[in-house]
């Protein structure tokens, strides 16, 4: 069987970055850190995707993910920042362990069965399946449109309709909030 | 050991898979243990990314003629940024109320604290 080793090198150079920077961001003490490691495991998700073919998906990550919300959150922290010290970092209450024992648990039940349907069983050889994206960009984005303005056409409405519906309800809270504070 | 290496080395479809397991357990570890509420948002982006990812790599390794995958995660990318915008702003409505981006502050209405 022959292994790709530039392939493998470069999914393990990004699957390792990612799940570095997101244990970084969690632990990070001050809230900025926690926010550019968060940025950088954006980043490597982009670079996931471009390895599976979804070069336009990585694109937009990269536009919405890697710079939108983290101008969004830094905003949001820039209003804050007299309120954020370092004493607001992790908790280390009984639901700390628990959520530890409960997630361990989730993770080595779901490798278990990861794990079992890779060899074990032979109706499940589907894991065990090469990667066989091999369409070209002008197919890819004849699918892609052919998905949002044919297939799904109603729900790529939804969305649009939802992203008015999220810009008229931030302005009436603000509203609202105003008229509290006046009276 | 060969046929090991082979599952090591040889990138397929559960790699992919184990990837976004974890990515998507440390995004639920941080959400429950963090007390900063832009934190616990920041958390919840990681939980969606390792969505992304299962979606684009089923899409990638089945579906190589409609894509629906793709698809979905483009619409999964555009929710997660409308749920950003607007967790952000219901967070800034609370910060003004109690001057605090301690998840605990926030617990009156929530009942015990555990």
């Amino acid at each position: 069987m022959e292994i790709d080793i530039l392939k493998t090198l470069i999914f393990y150079g990004f699957a390792g970055a990612m799940i570095l920077f997101a244990l970084l961001s969690i632990f990070a003490f001050r809230i900025l850190y926690s926010l550019l490691a968060a940025v950088c495991v954006f980043f490597a998700a982009a670079g996931i995707y471009f390895i599976l073919g979804a070069d336009y998906n990585a694109v937009v990550q990269i536009a919405i993910y890697g710079i939108a919300i983290p101008i969004l959150f830094v905003m949001a922290i820039m209003f804050t920042s007299d309120k954020l010290d370092k004493k607001i970092y992790i908790t280390f209450k009984p639901r700390f362990f628990f959520s530890f024992l409960g997630l361990g648990v989730l993770f080595l039940s779901l490798i278990y069965l990861i794990a079992t349907s890779l060899s074990l069983n032979s109706n499940s050889a589907w894991i065990l399946q090469k990667q066989t994206l091999f369409i070209n960009k002008y197919q890819m984005f004849n699918a892609l449109s052919e998905g949002f303005f044919v297939n799904y056409v109603f729900a790529f409405e939804l969305l649009s309709l939802l992203l008015l519906i999220v810009v008229v309800g931030i302005s009436t809270l603000n509203l609202i909030k105003e008229a509290k504070s006046d009276e | 050991m060969n046929n090991i290496l082979n599952l090591i080395f040889d990138i397929g479809l559960y790699h992919y898979l184990f990837l976004a397991l974890i990515l998507f357990l440390i995004g639920l570890f941080g959400t429950i243990i963090s007390k900063n509420i832009l934190k616990v948002l920041i958390s919840v982006e990681f939980m969606l990314t390792a969505v992304n990812i299962n979606f684009i790599a089923f899409a990638s390794f089945f579906d190589n003629i409609k894509l629906h995958g793709f698809v979905f995660s483009l619409f999964y990318i555009a929710i997660g940024a409308v749920e950003t915008a607007l967790a952000l702003a219901i967070f800034y409505l609370m910060f003004q109320a109690k001057q605090s981006v301690n998840t605990e502050d926030y617990e009156d209405g929530a009942g015990e604290r555990c």
